[in-house]
């Protein structure tokens, strides 16, 4: 709609969690929990996860998002990885990708027939979401908001 | 009577579904292009048919030898998911009770879970 501002990915990303509680699926966002005086982000996150029960890690991966805040969280899930405590399969990074347009990562194939996960925003730390899926996390490609909205519920169950 | 969920309506309304999650079964495979002309699909198709083979859960892209570090790009495989699994034990279900109810039904046209 012209002249409506553009949602942001925080935007989006509390659309979505709205939505999925609609459908009756557990979900949350770390933002709409109010932070505790003098708590760290780790601490925060530590906190949320267990208050919540959480065993399912959805990542938005938007093309183009800028990204704050991605090393505490990216970090956690990374050691908690290599440490087997979470499986690979519980995290999702949900990365944008329109064979027709937008792509924030794809597989493609390399010399020998193989195939390669790869970011394709390159300088905007997504070298992190490599190394999720290096250990385990795995990458769901999404084009539209409605697909991406069926593709959590399916993954929340 | 319930509507079936939308990633059983793909599965049942698409075959080439059906034969890949019979072909995942046997085991993970990392060269696509293997996949796609065993299931006998033209590229842009076989890519669509991962999308939503993806995103209902059903298969997934895994990183081909987890914990090895790498720089830069990931070697991945493709591989059945256990939701894909229970999938195929459903379908595999359904065609013996299609079979038993063959002439109610009518004549069928293609084996659906014969894999090429």
């Amino acid at each position: 709609m012209e002249g409506a501002p553009t949602p942001t990915a925080r935007d989006v990303r509390f659309g979505l969690v709205a939505r999925l509680r609609l459908a009756d699926v557990r979900a949350t966002a770390l933002e709409l929990h109010h932070d505790r005086s003098q708590e760290s982000p780790v601490d925060k996150l530590l906190r949320i996860v267990h208050e919540a029960g959480i065993e399912r890690f959805a990542i938005y991966w938007p093309y183009g998002a800028v990204r704050p805040a991605l090393d505490v969280e990216i970090g956690w899930l990374l050691h908690a990885l290599q440490r087997k405590e979470i499986p690979g399969e519980n995290i999702g990074i949900f990365y944008e990708w329109d064979p027709e347009g937008r792509q924030a990562a794809h597989e493609r194939e390399i010399p020998g027939g193989r195939v390669v996960f790869e970011s394709l925003e390159r300088g905007r730390r997504t070298t992190y979401y490599q190394s999720l899926v290096d250990w385990g996390a795995i990458p769901i490609p999404w084009s539209s908001y409605e697909d991406l909205l069926e593709f959590l519920e399916v993954f929340a169950r | 009577m319930a509507l079936p969920d939308k990633h059983l309506v793909y599965v049942l309304g698409h075959p080439e579904a059906w034969k890949l999650l019979a072909t995942l079964e046997q085991g993970p495979l990392d060269r696509y292009e293997q996949v796609r002309k065993t299931l006998g699909m033209h590229s842009q198709a076989f890519q669509r048919l991962l999308y939503w083979m993806r995103g209902y859960g059903l298969v997934r892209v895994r990183a081909e030898r987890i914990g090895r570090a790498h720089r830069g790009s990931v070697p991945v495989h493709l591989e059945i998911s256990q939701k894909g699994q229970a999938m195929l034990e459903l379908l595999r279900r359904l065609e013996e009770e299609v079979q038993s109810r063959r002439e109610a039904l009518g004549v069928r046209t293609a084996d659906l879970l014969t894999v090429a």
